[in-house]
């Protein structure tokens, strides 16, 4: 009975791991005909979901970014860093930097600062005919700036990004966890804070596409010693 | 379908309920062979008949199997099965792609020499646009001429399917995809899983881990219908 017991506290505990997984297929990170973004910014014309961000073949002949990139980059070279006069850390822009050599959260901006369509892509997906396939119908869709994900072409009134979260401004900041401890640093990208620090883009299932539940403001705690 | 079967005569219905079996096999094999759609008269198809584009297709030969194979003395000149015909490409480098959160650890397909070549390799014959189409070891039985006539058509550089004489801003193919990258990378899926498992070439992803030549059901020669991305999420956990 005890072994069952244990059995099913460990069934339990694997299924609320997996409970907070949700594919970016059927999310609202999809942009294909069957995902769940709003009607007004999915395509019409295609079922593939990967393509509105990645492609197979040759996305950096066009602008040499990983992670196989394939949206349209926005033109905004100027967003803008959070300043506040209890700030101890740096954030730099994440705008201007040469494709390839950028911090990663300026993909992100390729939909959430408004300026380029949803599905403005390099590769058109390959259920679409034509050669090349040309682009899914939501190509000059912009995310309105009603829409709850949008940021804008401003990162000034934004939590900062792309800054160094390293011991010194632990030590400089006296209200940050230390970045040595697991949880902290496995949320950090080369020691920086970006974007996907909070935001996992391929997961829901925690609702915000949130790394972590954050009842308890637990991810907003794995940082700030508040 | 409405039957009325004589309550009297079991027979009949027995035989009728063995029809209906048979017809319902039928229907099943038939749903399989709508997943397949011949390389003959597809775009790999380069034969006069062919469904490649024009400028790429010889004008006077409707074999096509030969593009690419030969039943006879194949290995005696490009030393690799399988019965290949394509000459290879000279390409030594193809690079390799990479990315700061990649785990995977691929490895150049080009430095290999033909025979130990990985079998992605033979698909630049023609993709990496340096070799023509129907630039052969074995020449097909012909009408007329004794050379196929696109022997020298490239491949051109303004198509997507025209991968070029880099792989570095590629997929990442040639490379293990085990158990080891899979605890390494949590946003995979387990490749002991029959699912993963029928993708891999030796345990390795190669070209023909997405592609199949010879089928074109799923454009673009996909394994599988990529619908809701469901080839891309066979592999990523995402």
């Amino acid at each position: 009975m005890r072994k069952m017991l244990l059995l099913l506290i460990v069934l339990g505990l694997s299924t609320s791991l997996c409970a907070a997984w949700q594919s970016v297929v059927g999310s609202k990170h999809d942009l294909s005909t069957g995902g769940t973004a709003d009607s007004s910014l999915r395509a019409t014309n295609t079922t593939w979901v990967c393509t509105f961000c990645h492609t197979p073949h040759q996305p950096s002949s066009m602008n040499s970014q990983h992670p196989l990139w394939n949206h349209a980059r926005t033109a905004t070279a100027t967003f803008g860093v959070y300043s506040s006069p209890t700030m101890n850390a740096t954030p730099s822009d994440i705008g201007g930097a040469a494709y390839g050599a950028m911090s990663m959260s300026l993909l992100c901006m390729s939909c959430h600062d408004g300026t380029v369509g949803m599905g403005n892509v390099l590769r058109g997906p390959g259920d679409i005919s034509g050669h090349p396939a040309p682009p899914p119908s939501n190509s000059t869709t912009l995310m309105p700036s009603s829409d709850p994900a949008y940021i804008g072409a401003s990162l000034t009134n934004d939590h900062p990004v792309n800054f160094t979260y390293d011991n010194n401004l632990y030590l400089a900041d006296g209200g940050l966890v230390d970045p040595a401890s697991p949880a902290v640093a496995q949320l950090l990208f080369a020691n920086t804070m970006q974007c996907s620090s909070c935001h996992d883009a391929h997961n829901d299932g925690n609702s915000m596409f949130l790394v972590k539940d954050n009842a308890g403001s637990a991810l907003c705690t794995t940082c700030h010693h508040k | 379908m409405v039957c009325i079967v004589s309550t009297t005569n079991l027979g009949g219905l027995f035989k009728m309920r063995k029809i209906l079996i048979l017809l319902s096999v039928l229907a099943f094999a038939a749903l399989a062979n709508a997943q397949w759609q011949s390389v003959v008269g597809s775009p790999h198809d380069l034969s006069s008949t062919g469904g490649a584009p024009a400028a790429l297709k010889a004008t006077n030969t409707t074999w096509v199997c030969d593009f690419c194979h030969t039943p006879h003395q194949a290995s005696a000149v490009g030393g690799q099965y399988p019965l290949w015909n394509h000459t290879p490409t000279a390409t030594a480098h193809f690079g390799v792609y990479s990315s700061p959160t990649m785990n995977a650890s691929p490895a150049d397909i080009g430095v290999s020499a033909m025979g130990g070549a990985v079998v992605s390799f033979l698909c630049m014959s023609c993709h990496d646009g340096t070799i023509g189409m129907g630039n052969l070891y074995k020449q097909p039985v012909l009408t007329s001429g004794t050379t196929v006539s696109n022997s020298a058509a490239l491949m051109p550089s303004t198509w997507s399917v025209m991968l070029g004489t880099s792989l570095t801003d590629d997929h990442p193919i040639n490379f293990a995809y085990n158990n080891a990258l899979y605890l390494a990378d949590s946003g995979l899926n387990d490749p002991s899983t029959t699912a993963v498992s029928s993708l891999l070439v030796g345990g390795t992803v190669q070209c023909s881990s997405c592609h199949d030549v010879h089928n074109n059901y799923n454009f673009p020669f996909l394994v599988k219908s990529n619908a809701s991305s469901a080839l891309c999420t066979t592999c990523h956990h995402k």
